[in-house]
């Protein structure tokens, strides 16, 4: 799934530690959502979500271009 | 915002534990292989032979706890391990029939070896200790358990670990 994470992140010059921490995953985790490998669980989403001020479809993009 | 603390998280320990315990477990495979092989030598001087053991040992606890560690392991990390739990299960299929042909490969090698070795001495003394064929058997199925856990959880690690490359590959 397409996602503005890095974007998102990169807006507030957060490195990918710094989320990770925030969203209590690994560094890892944020990479692999950031690439797309991962699709977060919804629970995880929500937190993504409420972390930015945003809706889950204005970060997340789950149509196929 | 403010930046948060710098404290390294349950979950990114997690995966630097695993780090260790695989490059642990590629030390111990390597060097078992070229001891059976009689390449070399069965035990190593001191001290160094004390540190092997010390960090081996830690190594056999590290492994079988990583693997039920699920409080350390974050959503991503279990995704991770589902998969390698997956082929893991593939490896336990595949491996008797691979350990088979290569020990077929290097007999040889494996009988000149275990004549002076201290390790295969040791095995025999536990498993023919008593001269009951029953006892025999049931040591040597205690022996096949314990290094079923060894080798089977290091094993895991090392399948984790792969599993975590070729994701970030």
């Amino acid at each position: 799934m397409k996602n503005k994470l890095r974007s998102l992140r990169a807006e507030r010059d957060w490195s990918q530690a710094d989320l990770a921490e925030r969203l209590e995953v690994s560094r890892q985790a944020v990479n692999a959502i950031e690439t797309g490998k991962h699709d977060p669980s919804l629970p995880l989403a929500f937190r993504i979500s409420r972390l930015f001020g945003l809706p889950i479809e204005a970060i997340f993009d789950d149509r196929d271009e | 915002m403010n930046r948060p603390g710098r404290g390294i998280s349950r979950f990114q320990l997690y995966l630097r534990l695993v780090d260790v315990c695989f490059w642990l477990t590629l030390i111990f495979f390597t060097r078992l292989g070229l001891k059976i092989l009689g390449i070399l030598p069965e035990d190593l001087p001191q001290p160094f032979s004390a540190i092997y053991s010390i960090v081996l040992a830690f190594a056999f606890v590290l492994a079988p706890f990583l693997v039920c560690a699920r409080f350390m392991r974050d959503e991503y990390a279990e995704r991770i391990w589902h998969r390698a739990a997956q082929r893991f299960v593939y490896f336990l299929m595949v491996i008797p029939m691979l350990s088979g042909l290569a020990l077929a490969l290097v007999e040889q090698q494996i009988e000149q070896s275990a004549q002076s070795g201290s390790l295969h001495q040791a095995l025999a003394a536990i498993i023919g200790s008593n001269p009951d064929p029953v006892v025999q058997f049931v040591n040597g199925f205690g022996i096949a358990i314990i290094l079923f856990g060894i080798f089977g959880s290091l094993s895991f690690v090392c399948i984790y670990k792969w599993c975590l490359w070729r994701d970030a590959g």
